[in-house]
This record gives C-alpha cells, sequence and structure tokens, in this order.
C-alpha cells in the first residue's frame, strides 16, 4: 500500500483524537484560570486517595459523570433532532481542523507528505465552509428542545453567528491579499521571511487591524463570553442547551471548545507564523537538527502558540462582562463590518501602490 | 506570486460602455444624495440634476462610440458587443431614463414613494437594459435580465398598501423567478449541447449542424420562454394585467417600456444573431407565441375598462407584433427594431400623461374617469390621443409605419396567414383605443383632474408626441439606421 | 475497485441530494423542509467533488449550507407559532403539479437518453482549480464578475429598503 493512504490515515485518526483530548485539558486551564482571575477556589476535590494533581482528575470525573448520565429526552422534544442536534455541532468543529497545518511537509520514503489530514489549495474557504454548518446544530438545538429560552438561545445565535460570520471572513480578507494564497500551510511558509532581518514577517505585523477585528469576531463566533448571549444564564436559563443533559450537552461542550482550538489555530496560523519557529526556516532547522526534531519544534512552536490563544479565550472570558445583546449587533454591523471592509480596501490599495513601485503591475 | 495578469481592458474599451457607466454612476450618486441631504427639496433637487446629468451622459458617451465599417466588436474580454445595434438601444433607454425622471415624478410622490429611493433602484434597474443590448454571452445575459428585474420586484412592494399592490408584488416576484429559473436552466442546457455560452461560439456551432442537438434545441426553447415572460408574450403573459394594475403606476410605466424593450433587445440580438440558423427550427413555437399574443392581448384590452389594465394587455399584443419581425428575414429584425422603438416612444408619452391625470392621492382608473377630459385640459388630451393613434397604428404616426414593416416582412418570407391574423387583431386595437379618446373628446360629463404639469414636462411630452409623429411622417431615416443596425447582428 | 468506488460515492451523494429534495418538497413541516435542504446541499457538494471542482464544493457549502440555509431558518423561525412543533406548509392542486412534473421528468429522460452528450477527457483528480478559476473571474469573465457584484449591491439595497421601518 502507497505510503501516502498509510499518513493519511494516520493523520486522520491522530489528529481529532488530539484535538479531543484537548477538551480536558481546556476545561482544567479554564477551572484554574478562573479560580487564579476571580481569586476563588479552583477544583481541588476529585482526588485518588491524596493526589489531586492540581485538580487534573476533575476532567477525567467529568467524563465518566456525563458517559454514565440517563441519556434522557424531554417528552415534548424532538425525536430525531433532539438527539442529532449536538453532533451537528461537534462534527463540522472537528472536520474544520483537518487543514490545519500542524508542521512543514514532511519527507517520507520519497514521499512528500503535509502535515495536515488533507492540504487543500483553498485550505480557508474550506474551514469557513465547514465551520458554517455547525450554526445549523445550534439552531436546530433550540428549536427540537421544545422550549421557549432554547428557541430564543437558537435564534439568538444565529443571528449572532451569521453576523459575525461576515466580518470573519471580511477581516482576513486583508491577510489573504498580502498572501496571496489560501493554502493555510503556504500562508504558513511565507511568514517565515523576516522585516529587517530581526522581526519575523507576521500576519499581525502586516494586518493589525485585521487581527483584531478577526479576533473579535472570532469570539463571537465561538460564543464566547463576551458574546456568549446564546447562553446568557441570566436571561436565557442556558439558551439553546437548556435541556441537554449528560453526553449530549458535553457534546455542546465539546463543539464549543473544538471550534476555540480551531479557531486559535487559524489565528496563530494567519496571523502568528503557524508553526514557524521565529527566525528559522524549515530547511535551516532541518540541516541543524534533522527531520524528525525539526517537526517537533515546529509542532511545539505551533501548539504552544495556538495553547496561547486558547488561554486568551479563558483569561477574556473571566476578565470581561457579557455585552448586551443590541450592543452586540450594532458592533457587529456598525462597528466591525464597516472597519473590515475599510481593511480589505486599504490593503487592496497599498499592495496595488506596492505593484507599481516595483513595476509588476 | 505569479507574474501579475493583464485585464482584458483595451483603450476604447471604457467608451464603448460609456452609457452604462454613466448610468452605474448616477445609481452610485443617488445612494450618495440620500445620505449627504436631510432636508427633502435638497435631496429631490439633487435626485434630478443627478439623474438628468446620468442620463444625458449615457446619450452622450452612447453616441461617441465609434462604430467605424459598421462590423460588431467585442469588448472587454470578448463579454460584450459594441456595434451600432447598442447605440441605438442606448440612446433610447437613456431618452427613456430621462422621461422617466421627469414624468414619473408626480406619480412617485403621489404613491408615497421618495423619489431618491425610488430612482436609485430604478438606475440599477435602467444598469440592466444597457447591458442586455450589448450582452455577447448568455451569462451577461442573465445578468443583465436579473438586475433590470430585480429592482422592479422592489419597487412593485415597498410603498403598497392596497391588498392588490402587494397580490402584484408577490406575483411578479415569484412568477418573474421562476422565469428566470427557466431561462437560466435554459442557458445549462445550451452549454450541455455547445459547451459554449459566447454568442460567436454558439453562432458557429449552431450553423454547423449543432442546431441538431435536441439540447440546444430545448435550451433555445426555454430561452425564448424566459425571454417571452420579460416581455409578456402569450402563453407567459399571465402575470401582466395584474402586476400592472396594481403596481404603482411610475412602476407599471418602468415596466412597461423599459423591461419589455430591454427583453426584446436581448432577443432580437440572441435570436437573429448567433440563433439564427437555429430559428426555423422554434419557428413553429414562435408562430404560436406571436399570433396568441396577437389574439389574446387584443381580446382581452377589448374587455377592460381599467387603463391600466387595458394597457397591459395592449402591450402582449404588442409584443406578438414586434416579435413577428423576427419570423421574417433580416429586414424582419430591422422592422422588429423599429417596432420596439415607436413603441417604447408611445407607451412612454401614455403613461406619461397617465400619470399626470388624478385628484390628491387617487388616479383615474377607468376609461369612463377619462370623460370630458379633451373640454378642461385640451392640450395634454391631444399629447395622449397622438400617443393612443400610434399604438393603434393609425396613420400619421410612427405606430402605422411599424406595423406596415412588421406586416409587410411577414408577407415577403411568407407568413400570410400571420400578416392577415395581425392586420385583423390591429382592427380590434383601434376599438379599444379609440374608446378613449372617444371617452375624452366626444363625452362631456365628467371633470377629471389634472395635476400640474412643469414646463420640463410639457416639454419632453412634446417631444415624445413629436418624435413619434416624425417616425409616422418622415419613417426613412430611422429605418435606414436600424438596417444597418441590424445588419451588424449577424 | 476504486472506479467501483467512485460509482458508489456517486450514487450516495446523488441519493442525499434527492432524499433531501424529496422531504424539503413534500413534508408538511416548514422545519424538516428547510432541514433537508441541507442534505440536497451536502449531496450536491459531494457530486463537485466527484467531478474535480471540489473549490466550488466548498464554496456551495459555504454560501449554501452556511448562509443561505441559515437565511431561511432564521426566516422560519421567525414565522408565529413556530414554537409548534407541527407547523404546516399547504398543498394545492397536488394532482396538477404531478402531472406537469411528470411529463417534464419524462422528456427530461427522453433527452438525456437520445443526446450524443460531448464526453470530455477526465480531469486529472483534484487538481488544483482555485487558481484557475481565480484567473478566469478577472480574465474571460471579467464582465459577468464585476455585474454579479453589481447585482448583489442592488440586493442588498433592496432588502433594506423593504424592510426599513418608517421613522417619520
Amino acid at each position: 500500500m502507497n505510503i501516502e493512504y498509510i499518513a493519511g490515515i494516520i493523520k486522520a485518526v491522530t489528529i481529532p483524537v488530539m484535538a479531543l483530548n484537548s477538551i480536558p485539558l481546556l476545561v482544567w486551564m479554564e477551572r484554574r484560570g478562573s479560580a487564579f482571575i476571580q481569586n476563588r477556589h479552583g477544583p481541588n476535590r476529585a482526588n485518588i486517595g491524596p493526589i489531586t494533581l492540581f485538580g487534573l482528575l476533575h476532567p477525567f470525573a467529568d467524563a465518566i459523570k456525563c458517559v454514565f448520565k440517563e441519556p434522557f429526552r424531554p417528552t415534548k422534544a424532538h425525536p430525531i433532532f433532539y438527539p442529532l442536534a449536538p453532533a451537528l455541532v461537534v462534527v463540522p468543529a472537528l472536520l474544520t481542523l483537518a487543514v490545519v497545518p500542524l508542521a512543514d511537509h514532511i519527507f517520507l520514503m520519497g514521499a512528500e507528505i503535509p502535515m495536515s489530514v488533507a492540504e487543500l489549495e483553498y485550505g480557508i474557504v474550506y474551514m469557513f465552509a465547514v465551520s458554517s454548518i455547525s450554526v445549523l446544530g445550534i439552531t436546530l438545538a433550540g428549536w427540537a428542545s421544545n422550549n421557549k429560552f432554547s428557541l430564543m438561545g437558537g435564534l439568538r445565535s444565529t443571528a449572532q453567528m451569521i453576523s459575525y460570520e461576515l466580518s470573519l471572513g471580511l477581516s482576513i480578507f486583508g491577510a489573504l491579499l498580502v498572501y496571496g494564497s489560501l493554502n493555510p500551510n503556504e500562508i504558513a511558509r511565507l511568514q517565515g521571511e523576516t522585516f529587517f532581518g530581526v522581526i519575523p514577517a507576521w500576519g499581525v505585523l502586516m494586518q493589525p487591524l485585521g487581527f483584531l477585528l478577526f479576533l473579535i469576531a472570532a469570539f463571537a463566533e465561538a460564543n464566547r463570553n463576551p458574546f456568549d448571549l446564546p447562553e446568557g444564564e441570566s436571561e436565557l436559563v442556558a439558551g439553546y442547551h437548556t435541556e441537554y443533559g449528560g453526553m449530549k450537552f458535553s457534546m455542546f461542550m465539546m463543539g464549543e471548545y473544538v471550534a476555540m482550538v480551531t479557531l486559535s489555530a487559524l489565528t496563530v496560523t494567519l496571523f502568528f507564523g503557524g508553526w514557524q519557529v521565529p527566525w528559522v526556516t524549515t530547511e535551516a532547522l532541518q540541516a541543524t537538527v534533522g527531520q524528525p526534531l525539526r517537526v517537533l519544534c515546529q509542532f511545539l512552536a505551533f501548539a504552544g502558540k495556538t495553547l496561547f490563544f486558547c488561554w486568551l479565550f479563558i483569561w477574556v472570558r473571566w476578565t470581561l462582562p457579557r455585552f448586551r445583546y443590541d450592543q452586540l449587533m450594532r458592533l457587529g454591523w456598525k462597528v466591525i463590518l464597516p472597519l473590515s471592509i475599510v481593511n480589505v480596501f486599504v490593503t487592496a490599495l497599498v499592495l496595488l501602490g506596492l505593484g507599481w513601485m516595483k513595476g509588476t503591475l | 506570486m505569479g507574474t501579475p495578469i493583464p485585464l482584458p481592458i483595451m483603450p476604447g474599451d471604457l467608451t464603448a460602455i460609456g452609457p452604462l457607466l454613466a448610468v452605474v454612476i448616477a445609481a452610485a450618486g443617488f445612494l450618495a444624495v440620500d445620505m449627504a441631504f436631510t432636508r427633502e427639496e435638497l435631496k429631490n433637487r439633487w435626485t434630478f440634476i443627478i439623474g438628468i446629468i446620468g442620463a444625458a451622459l449615457a446619450a452622450v458617451t452612447a453616441l461617441m462610440l465609434d462604430i467605424g465599417t459598421g462590423e460588431s466588436r467585442l469588448i472587454l474580454g470578448e463579454a460584450l458587443y459594441a456595434d451600432l445595434y447598442t447605440v441605438f438601444f442606448d440612446l433610447l433607454f437613456a431618452l427613456l431614463m430621462g422621461a422617466s425622471l421627469v414624468l414619473s415624478w408626480t406619480a412617485v410622490e403621489r404613491a408615497r414613494m421618495k423619489p431618491v429611493e425610488f430612482y436609485s433602484l430604478a438606475a440599477f434597474s435602467f444598469a440592466g437594459m444597457f447591458l442586455t443590448s450589448r450582452a455577447a454571452d448568455l451569462l451577461s445575459l442573465f445578468l443583465a435580465i436579473e438586475l433590470l428585474s430585480m429592482p422592479l420586484y422592489v419597487l412593485a412592494g415597498f410603498a403598497t398598501t392596497s391588498k392588490t399592490g402587494r397580490e402584484a408584488a408577490l406575483k411578479y416576484f415569484v412568477l418573474g423567478s421562476v422565469a428566470s429559473a427557466i431561462l437560466l436552466f435554459g442557458i445549462a442546457l445550451m452549454y450541455g449541447g455547445t459547451g459554449s455560452i459566447d454568442y460567436v461560439e454558439l453562432g458557429a456551432q449552431v450553423s454547423s449542424g449543432g442546431r441538431d442537438s435536441p439540447l440546444v434545441l430545448a435550451g433555445l426553447a426555454l430561452i425564448l420562454a424566459g425571454l417571452a415572460f420579460k416581455v409578456g408574450a402569450v402563453p407567459f403573459h399571465m402575470w401582466t394585467p395584474d402586476v400592472y394594475e396594481g403596481s404603482p403606476t411610475a412602476v407599471t410605466a418602468l415596466m412597461a417600456t423599459g423591461v419589455k424593450a430591454a427583453g426584446l433587445a436581448a432577443a432580437i440580438r440572441f435570436l437573429a444573431g448567433p440563433m439564427a440558423a437555429a430559428l426555423s427550427y422554434v419557428s413553429v413555437m414562435l408562430w404560436w407565441i406571436v399570433a396568441l399574443s396577437m389574439v389574446v392581448g387584443n381580446a382581452g384590452a377589448m374587455l377592460q375598462s381599467n387603463v391600466k389594465r387595458l394597457l397591459a394587455y395592449s402591450s402582449i399584443a404588442h409584443a406578438g407584433y414586434i416579435l413577428m419581425g423576427l419570423l421574417g428575414d433580416s429586414l424582419g429584425t430591422a422592422a422588429a427594431v423599429y417596432y420596439t422603438a415607436v413603441y417604447v416612444l408611445s407607451v412612454a408619452g401614455a403613461f406619461g400623461v397617465v400619470q399626470y391625470f388624478g385628484d390628491g392621492d387617487r388616479e383615474l382608473e377607468t376609461v369612463d374617469d377619462f370623460n370630458g377630459a379633451a373640454k378642461r385640459h385640451p392640450w395634454i388630451s391631444l399629447l395622449f390621443t397622438i400617443f393612443l393613434l400610434s399604438l393603434a397604428g393609425i396613420p400619421p404616426t410612427g405606430g402605422f409605419v411599424a406595423k406596415f414593416f412588421v406586416f409587410g416582412s411577414a408577407i415577403q418570407t411568407g407568413h400570410i396567414g400571420l400578416a392577415l391574423l395581425g392586420v385583423l387583431t390591429s382592427v380590434i386595437g383601434i376599438y379599444y383605443y379609440l374608446r378613449l379618446v372617444i371617452a375624452m373628446w366626444m363625452k362631456d360629463e365628467g371633470r377629471p383632474v389634472l395635476a400640474e404639469l412643469s414646463p420640463t414636462s410639457w416639454v419632453v411630452l412634446g417631444l415624445l408626441a413629436a418624435s413619434v409623429l416624425a417616425l409616422g411622417c418622415m419613417p426613412g431615416w430611422l429605418w435606414l439606421i436600424v438596417q444597418s443596425a441590424v445588419v451588424s447582428l449577424v | 475497485m476504486e472506479a467501483l468506488f467512485h460509482v458508489a460515492t456517486f450514487y450516495v451523494f446523488a441519493a442525499f441530494a434527492l432524499a433531501g429534495a424529496a422531504i424539503s418538497a413534500f413534508s408538511r413541516r416548514l422545519v424538516y423542509c428547510v432541514f433537508a435542504l441541507l442534505l440536497t446541499f451536502l449531496g450536491v457538494a459531494g457530486l463537485y467533488v466527484l467531478l474535480s471542482a471540489d473549490f466550488l464544493a466548498a464554496v456551495q457549502v459555504l454560501l449554501y449550507a452556511g448562509g443561505i440555509l441559515v437565511l431561511l431558518i432564521f426566516g422560519v423561525m421567525l414565522t408565529h407559532e413556530i414554537a409548534d412543533v407541527s407547523t404546516e406548509a399547504n398543498f394545492t392542486d397536488i394532482k396538477f403539479g404531478a402531472v406537469i412534473s411528470g411529463i417534464l421528468w419524462l422528456l427530461l429522460v427522453v433527452y438525456i437518453c437520445k443526446v450524443p452528450w460531448a464526453v470530455l477527457d477526465p480531469l486529472p483528480p483534484y487538481a488544483p482549480t482555485t487558481r484557475a478559476i481565480g484567473l478566469q473571474f478577472l480574465g474571460d469573465y471579467l464582465v459577468p464578475f464585476e455585474y454579479s457584484s453589481f447585482v448583489l449591491l442592488l440586493v442588498v439595497l433592496g432588502a433594506a429598503t423593504l424592510a426599513r421601518k418608517e421613522v417619520d
């Protein structure tokens, strides 16, 4: 059998598993983080004898609890859509990760193998396409629960996600114009250059406004605080997942956390060099430490950056208060969207000017 | 990043699409005016100024086109044509835009629409019209048709509070979407059969035996159906009376003039150009469309007492007359183009007059409402009569000459039965047009109220009437132009 | 083996698309109709992938499943009494429609069997198409491309006009 097939299968198995395993870690980070930030008790009860491992056992307890809970369905909930909705949230979130490159290509037995499940030249479009499906899951959950709070939550999240999906897409247009590519790996590779030999040419330096807008839209898109209106507990009990319990509820949580990871990974890929170790190109690194270590270094760089942004999500959640709904909509349509369009326009003009100066136009 | 790809814009291309650009800029100008001013009078004044400048610019740039030896020129990556035919229709649409700005103003305000909103949407529609006559591939054709219809979906609906208005808007929107879908399906089949959407390529394929492919024929039939809907020809006419009656009169005027002329411009360009070799295969279909349109349109109009419905049915009949020209040879095509021009001028004038009659919010609705109009308002009644006589096809107006050309070419190419039917139905036409004329001139009991006409309105109405008369008395010069315009189609 | 797999996938996607379309046409519940469209869109996207038009497939999912469908759902959710699970669509004249569409179907079948299809050389599987599409947009199809942007602007404007509340 072909080496590419084998590699493909291995990647298709490991990457979702890695993403799913990051969820307990993130939950733990969330709890410890909130405890640190808000000066409260963190997870401190779950233990095996005297071992508590800084609360690291809590995720395990959580998982066990959720799996063994009774799969309960409210009588008036929809028999098919009610259980289908959580899957519709979590599956697209996982699928999105398929195009995120964890490191530069590797050469194995004469084949060049990308370090993402599938390297698509339009990877960014793919990510947006697939992630847009998860909106349907949330809406479906709200409707199928047959509960007015759920319905309101579902509606809110639909409105919120379609509003911010526009900005999310438009805010990276500038960056895409600069790179001239839709391929995430290509984009990461292009960020290996440096300005004046010292500053890494990361996207955030070329597109500061784009990055800021993207980050804000990403928070809204992930339904995270300060934009977690769909589940605003003071108004809507728990929004679209009011009626969900046990593993179905956990799937919503998984969807949210995986979306967080995905968006962090996308942020890193687009604006923070992806798998680039600063100041060292793939070739130089490989020449010094050999291929396996090079891949490891790049993967660690990527994972570290991604984890930082995951932490940023948590940090913001426990620091900022929640927006009001009209504020959210006004911000989205009247601030972020126009600014994104301006950003695209200005970027295009600058690129045009640079092209003229270089004489390539 | 590879080498930069040059855009397919040649020098002179931008002049060739000048009218398009002028209208697009006018549309942007309307939007800017709506944002820039808060006071209504300022908004209205600037809307008028920008609109007139846009229409004038469109006409001037149309005349600036270098026609060369009269051959069709393909511009902008072979997507659009630039030739005498486009110049002809550009001038027609520019005139229509100016006329709409001047004549529809009262009706727009009467329907409680803001002029700036009406004209900013209408400008998009005009941009679509300017594209129909110059589309050189099916994709551009489809987009043009969409662009010209969509603003009217909105305009037909947004100001109405009445039930008939809402019904009209919904009917127009739903049926229009279906027609677009049919058109698109036809385009898809055509592409599937020939592997191309380019008129030039299609023409080459069709004349070299491609017309025998069932896909091409089915595609052609569906495209014909989609265009027939926009033109309002039987059996795709069902929407016309209700929509014409229910929509605000300013919008109806646009539908009856601009949309119909644009649909015809597209149909003539497509059918007489690349599809000329395949036309004989669908001539049976076209024959029935023409015959039924003439019969249904005229018979229907005879039964109406509502003026807008009457004009709606008569516009169906006129679509039939115009399409009859396509059954003939190139002289027939020229006759169709000539008829289109006359029809547009007459209907623009007729609707222009109708829009001014009425009291406050109410418009005159039935034929009887016009009783005694001539006594109180003789001059405008005279103008109205000229337009109606032209539509009826009575000499010395343009309508007579146009009908003469169309029937003549039909007889020359052997469609004698159709020509006879045309003459017969024209007689019915004379009956119901004259009913309006009689109501105005020979009955005294009514007291129709006329809104105040500005001097510009008098000028525009007078010009329209003069041109209708001129086309009837001295048809030679336009007939020559139209003939050489049609030569460039093939 | 690979060809068989290809054919099998084709039929799976086609079944998806058809089933979705059938449900959305025949179901009496509005919400079913709308969600069944998701199946159709994904099925069609799958067919695009099989035709080596995978960029088109991604765009299809992005625009139809992620954009249009969500808007449709939003519209349906805002119709009153949506909380009632059995919001129904009405059918009128189903026999008439069935006859018409039956005739159309027969015609299409006859045509499909009759037409000498111009079979193209098979494309290389999953060859990159994005760049080619982009170049076509700014090359041969510059005018339709610009015009479609104009149509979209118009649609936004029209929607805003229709939806706007009268202030005065």
